[in-house]
């Protein structure tokens, strides 16, 4: 019923997105490991594309799949593209005639566990939003995926934790994550957990208001500083600032806080609030 | 602006600083290495640790696990200072007070405590409900090593009220829930690298097992009709899962210090690391029994262990419980294409039979348990196809752990629900 609502208007704002699904390596604590993202240009990076569109957009993506076995490509609530074989392309067309903060994955046998996690923002917000994919990420787990063997999923022991593909102070180079603003400002924040893990970002200095949530939707209005976000799970929170001040957004699992096992680093980001 | 004017405006400013400046409420603290708990063992003896911690400022100070509670009414100035005679540095966060930045006791932007130091952290608490304290030097370490405690804000007119205009309560009770790896604390100088945390212990305000029940202040009481304010703070790295008896009616009031728009009643309540919440239960059983605690790992909450809260209940015994965690597959293979090994449970609901299909190992062995970890049903399984009967089982949730020929466990929810004739 929204989507005739808003179809009409947009109708003709048709958009093209390719999405490279690309192998480079990230720096875990023992050394380089492959590592996988989805990439708008074709190069690797670290961090997965945030994908922002407007409400009512029509959007057709092209998946093309770089790597050297079969993927797939899924937006939560949004459709799914079964399976990508290597080095092939395939087109999805999606409307986004809900506002939200979505999940995009590989969801093709724990593919996601590569690093094939990120995040969708369908918004008419025109305030200042920041943007923070929450991922842990096991070398044994990404090797067995990758080289097609085995893994037990009882036994999970991720060493990295990182924010849109990087962990403190990395994050606070990120211009995604770092949540720069002034008092009085309304700010959202999207979240997403592209990992396998619970994670519990908690706010210093600040309650924020959860707007939207895909699986606690009890907490949909809730005023918070901590909080659990669910493996796929995406949030959407307003934070207006009452005072400035520099403060870190951290998960709360500390042992996630870390680098190579040292502290600080890993899952913190932070907020920079001027007068 | 006339002269006078300006005069009043300066005068105003001053006598709000005065003002500011006086604090309702003081507390003077210590931060210390060298403190020592004592916990119980599963098999029911007596062990020391060493802890960090913190405790009030006095000749031969001590360790208080969890450091001293910190009580204010709303509206209050409270100051808390700190002093650090320990060799390495601390800080004290205070969790959710939303506190400026001068007082967040961040150590990346305002320094430590070094020994020898002092510092007065200040802070004007707005809203009633439950907050935390904790150490953020190395906090990996610092925190669960010991070096945090409670900050439990009353209604302005301290009234026995969840919060300003709040429903009223007869006793309250204060659950801090957090864990310890008695290996970190035992020896610091040998932690490793922080992603070998693995707790042993589960600790309820500081204590385990029949600690808990030894202490007063932790067994909850009351005739039926009364209404206890539980509040419930985890400062641990790890899931709770609050699971409460028949014997009570718990309704959640407030979340993080906030009121909730809609009270809510529930069975079941997870509290998350760093969450805090206030939970009014109505005693509708005088009888003793128990909130069970449950500590998950946040990888798909699998158990880690189980502490009971008394009620109207001083004579401890440990219940072990059933493992229940929520598994759904044990084995991936990264195989392109290859399908992942699963078993599949249907129909699920169920109503009379539960049929169980594996696609690459056999069954072994099948138990039914109930969300309170009571095995109902167990039995003997042999094939890739097996069914099981459940005809003798009330209707709603259940657990079923089934065991495979390879020894691998899976766990699976169903539901039972009433058959529709």
């Amino acid at each position: 019923m929204f989507s005739l609502m808003v179809l009409p208007a947009f109708a003709l704002s048709q958009k093209t997105v390719n999405l490279y699904i690309v192998e480079g390596e990230v720096n875990e604590s023992n050394g380089f490991v492959p590592y996988f993202t989805f990439s708008t240009t074709g190069s690797f990076d670290s961090s997965n594309a945030v994908l922002r569109f407007d409400l009512g957009e029509v959007v057709t993506f092209n998946v093309k799949n770089e790597t050297d076995f079969t993927c797939a490509f899924s937006i939560t609530d949004h459709g799914q593209l079964e399976g990508i074989p290597m080095g092939e392309t395939q087109s999805i067309t999606v409307t986004f005639s809900q506002e939200g903060t979505f999940l995009y994955e590989d969801p093709f046998n724990d593919h996601r566990a590569l690093g094939l996690g990120g995040m969708v923002v369908v918004s008419d917000f025109s305030g200042p939003e920041f943007y923070g994919v929450f991922t842990e990420h096991d070398e044994e787990w990404i090797n067995a995926i990758a080289d097609g063997g085995v893994y037990d999923k009882r036994t999970y022991s991720p060493d990295v934790f990182t924010i849109n593909g990087k962990g403190f102070p990395r994050t606070m180079f990120d211009t995604l994550a770092m949540i720069m603003g002034h008092v009085g400002d309304t700010i959202r924040i999207h979240i997403t957990n592209a990992g396998q893990m619970y994670h519990f970002p908690h706010f210093h200095g600040y309650h924020v208001k959860i707007i939207e949530a895909s699986k606690h939707d009890h907490y949909v209005g809730w005023i918070k500083d901590s909080f659990g976000i669910a493996p796929a799970e995406s949030m959407t929170l307003e934070l207006v600032p009452d005072k400035p001040g520099r403060f870190p957004v951290h998960n709360h699992n500390l042992v996630t806080t870390t680098y190579g096992g040292n502290y600080p680093g890993g899952m913190m980001m932070h907020m920079f609030i001027y007068e | 602006m006339s002269r006078s004017k300006y005069i009043f405006a300066l005068a105003v400013i001053f006598a709000s600083l005065i003002l500011k400046a006086q604090p309702n409420r003081e507390y003077s603290l210590v931060s210390l290495m060298n403190g020592q708990g004592t916990f119980e063992s599963d098999s029911g003896s007596l062990f020391d640790l060493p802890l960090w911690g913190y405790g009030f400022n006095k000749i031969n100070p001590t360790v208080d696990l969890p450091g001293p509670t910190i009580y204010a009414n709303q509206g209050d100035s409270v100051h808390i200072s700190m002093f650090n005679p320990s060799m390495e540095g601390h800080t004290i966060h205070l969790h959710g007070l939303d506190v400026d930045e001068a007082n967040d006791g961040v150590p990346h932007f305002t320094g430590f405590i070094q020994e020898g130091e002092s510092f007065t952290y200040k802070f004007k608490a707005t809203h009633a409900g439950n907050f935390l304290y904790h150490c953020h030097v190395t906090t990996t370490m610092h925190l669960t090593l010991g070096m945090y405690g409670m900050v439990i804000v009353y209604p302005t007119d301290s009234s026995k009220s969840i919060y300003d205009g709040g429903p009223f309560y007869d006793r309250q009770y204060e659950f801090l829930l957090s864990e310890m790896d008695a290996r970190w604390n035992s020896d610091y100088t040998s932690i490793g690298t922080f992603l070998s945390f693995d707790p042993d212990l589960f600790l309820i305000k500081g204590k385990n097992r029949s600690l808990i029940y030894n202490d007063s202040n932790l067994v909850m009481t009351g005739e039926v009709g009364d209404q206890l304010l539980m509040r419930a703070l985890n400062v641990g790295y790890r899931v709770n899962r609050l699971i409460f008896p028949t014997a009570i009616r718990a309704e959640v009031h407030t979340s993080d210090g906030r009121v909730l728009d809609a009270p809510f009643e529930t069975d079941t309540l997870i509290v998350y690391p760093g969450e805090r919440y206030s939970i009014l239960a109505e005693v509708l059983d005088s009888d003793p029994s128990w909130v069970s605690v449950d500590y998950l790992d946040p990888y798909r909450l699998k158990f880690l262990g189980r502490e009971y809260i008394p009620i109207n209940d001083t004579a401890f015994s440990y219940i072990i419980p059933q493992v229940v965690d929520n598994d759904t597959d044990t084995i991936g293979v990264g195989l392109s294409n290859t399908p992942i090994s699963s078993v599949v449970i249907f129909p699920n609901p169920a109503s009379e039979e539960l049929n169980l299909k594996s696609g690459l190992h056999q069954f072994q062995y099948g138990i039914v348990s109930d969300i309170q970890g009571r095995v109902l049903i167990s039995k003997n399984l042999e094939n890739y196809f097996e069914v099981i009967s459940l005809k003798e089982l009330q209707p709603g949730n259940y657990f079923i752990q089934l065991q495979m020929e390879d020894g691998s466990y899976l766990h699976k929810k169903f539901i039972k629900e009433y058959k529709s004739k």
